[in-house]
């Protein structure tokens, strides 16, 4: 059966209001748990779509989510991105979506570095992932 | 809250961190997070078996409201053994928010690799993971 965790309002923190000096902590805490549902949990990843909002590589951060469905075919898991035309593979969801990020952060600096050359083709691809990721730095 | 319109983040936060732990303590007075054992391999002689842990959260650069849900997942079939439901607000992209979440034991069926995966409004941060490791008898 699984199991629902309960997230405990009391364990995230407020703000706080002090009129003496503290050493403040390492975290300011703005934001806080205003509700907690309680879900039932029974299904997985398989068959679902997502967005992804993460890659694998600490240069580029997703900007805007890259919609994801993850398969199975041929007893391999697959995780595609049908937007960009990327496919990652693997013997796990997580194998197959790291793949595909590794595959999208190396497609994305690849393309960036040869921007120029870029033919029709790929062109829409490009623009695609130039508007939803960053580059950071 | 009642007086602040529901927006929904349209800013996808960072995932700073996310750490599983024996333990974690919060300071009430500065708010200071102590993450007591971290750890990522569980070493036992057999299996299922059930374990709680601390799972600790930190994102930065959102903005707006958020819902939150994490997964606890077995990696090698893919099966959903737990999820945490809430929601949070982030009130400037120059701020950051974190979380400890003390879960009730956990249902470890088998040897091998759990995922804890980390999602905001539906999309997927990144996680933690647990690779649980079959420690031989002793004599």
């Amino acid at each position: 059966m699984p199991v629902t965790m309960n997230l405990d309002p009391k364990s995230v923190g407020s703000p706080v209001s002090i009129d003496r000096e503290v050493v403040a902590g390492p975290t300011p805490i703005l934001g806080t748990l205003t509700e907690v549902d309680l879900g039932k949990g029974d299904s997985s990843i398989l068959g679902r779509s997502f967005g992804l909002a993460s890659l694998l590589d600490g240069r580029l951060r997703i900007v805007a989510p890259i919609q994801v469905r993850v398969y199975e075919d041929a007893g391999q898991i697959v995780a595609e991105a049908d937007e960009i035309d990327e496919f990652g593979s693997g013997e796990t969801a997580g194998e197959a979506i790291a793949d595909l990020q590794r595959l999208i952060a190396d497609l994305y600096l690849e393309f960036a570095a040869d921007e120029s050359r870029l033919g029709p083709g790929l062109r829409p691809i490009w623009d695609i992932l130039r508007a939803k990721i960053r580059k950071l730095g | 809250m009642a007086d602040r319109p529901e927006v929904s983040g349209g800013v996808i936060p960072h995932l700073v961190a996310a750490l599983v732990c024996e333990a974690a303590v919060t300071d009430p007075i500065t708010h200071k997070k102590t993450l007591i054992g971290i750890f990522d391999r569980i070493f036992t002689p057999g299996v299922p078996f059930q374990r709680p842990v601390s799972l600790y959260l930190k994102l930065s650069d959102g903005l707006g409201n958020y819902k939150l849900f994490v997964e606890f997942v077995r990696t090698k079939t893919d099966t959903r053994l737990g999820e945490i439901n809430g929601k949070f607000e982030m009130a400037s992209r120059l701020e950051s928010v974190d979380f400890l979440i003390e879960t009730p034991p956990l249902p470890i069926p088998d040897f091998g690799r759990y995922d804890f995966r980390v999602f905001t409004n539906g999309e997927l941060l990144g996680g933690a993971f647990l690779d649980v490791l079959h420690l031989p008898k002793q004599g």
